[in-house]
């Protein structure tokens, strides 16, 4: 039994670890954090294996828990979080990876949409749901999910032609 | 076709969110309609540069090499909040003590000059009227004149103008005639 449950975690873990890691990502911005977020939302999942009711499917479940962990942890490192300065948060961004200009771009763009249309990308690009598991995540109508990527694509969209217009 | 529509197509067209025939539909829409086509491929390649700039960004790196330490999430910062917080709270507890302290001092009596009034329960002209009736009895007198009670004030001491001489002296000339 053990064993069997042991088998089917190794294999949904290896199966979405990085869209869990991603997804983490795109709320922390930090490598170090988003290792720990994906750490603790695979723990809890494990400890709450069983609870899984079939409603949906699993990785959908599975990130149910990953915004869950997001929220608690913005929760508790709110105080911490607020000292940090936006411009040092856009230096650990830029100094997080070596990336093009383009990708810093549109992630910059990402980033000034507001949050129901972040929330939206990030499950769509980086956690890869569908427009169902998000809408079921989010407890929203499908076609609020479809509106919402629309408006947030345009408006990113929108805002790297200003910036390519500009330079 | 409004643009919106077009884009909102191309974009579920993109994410794989439609199905083949609908899709098939699509593209022969877009083939024979230029303009529209430009929309499309706006959206498209919206969509296709986002997945590729949050594929980037995401993938895992060595953060320990990249990632500087937060200002104020460090160890040492945190370790210095939590002193902070236990001196705040010592603070606080000595001087609720403090005040409490201050506030809960038996009172020390201080000295107060105590006035004694009595003033008798009938009216002065009430037993002035019956004693100058002339057909009062002898009980009649005695009531009236239990009834007259002197009216004065009686100081008693702390007074500060009375020295101790003057407190003992009459009782003194009362002891000489007894």
């Amino acid at each position: 039994m053990a064993q069997r449950l042991e088998r089917e975690f190794r294999r949904f873990w290896e199966q979405t670890r990085e869209r869990v890691r991603a997804y983490m990502f795109c709320a922390c911005s930090n490598a170090t954090d988003a290792d720990d977020l994906a750490q603790e939302c695979f723990l809890r999942a494990l400890r709450n294996w069983d609870c899984f009711d079939g409603k949906g499917t699993r990785q959908a479940w599975l990130f149910a828990i990953a915004r869950n962990t997001q929220v608690d942890w913005f929760r508790k490192r709110g105080r911490e979080a607020r000292l940090v300065a936006s411009d040092e948060v856009t230096r650990l961004r830029e100094t997080s990876e070596p990336v093009a200009e383009d990708v810093e771009a549109i992630w910059k763009a990402i980033g000034h949409l507001g949050p129901e249309y972040q929330e939206a990308i990030h499950l769509r690009f980086a956690a890869d749901l569908s427009y169902a598991e998000i809408a079921a995540l989010l407890g929203v109508p499908v076609g609020t999910v479809r509106s919402r990527l629309h408006r947030g694509l345009k408006a990113v969209r929108e805002r790297i032609e200003e910036q390519d217009h500009g330079t | 076709m409004e643009r919106d529509i077009i884009e909102r197509l191309a974009m579920d067209h993109a994410l794989g969110e439609l199905d083949t025939d609908t899709a098939a539909l699509f593209e022969a829409y877009l083939a024979e309609h230029g303009e529209v086509r430009c929309w499309a491929q706006a959206m498209t390649e919206t969509c296709v540069r986002t997945r590729k700039a949050i594929g980037q960004k995401t993938q895992p790196v060595d953060g320990k090499r990249h990632v500087p330490r937060l200002r104020g999430l460090g160890p040492d910062a945190i370790a210095w909040r939590t002193w902070g917080r236990r001196a705040a709270v010592v603070l606080v507890c000595l001087g609720l003590g403090i005040v409490a302290g201050r506030w809960s001092r038996p009172q020390i009596a201080t000295p107060r000059t105590v006035v004694i009034r009595t003033e008798s329960t009938s009216a002065p002209s009430d037993w002035r009227q019956v004693l100058s009736r002339p057909d009062q009895g002898f009980w009649e007198s005695k009531a009236v004149a239990m009834l007259q009670t002197r009216s004065e004030e009686t100081p008693r001491a702390h007074t500060g103008q009375r020295n101790l001489w003057d407190r003992y002296r009459q009782p003194k000339k009362e002891w000489r005639y007894e």
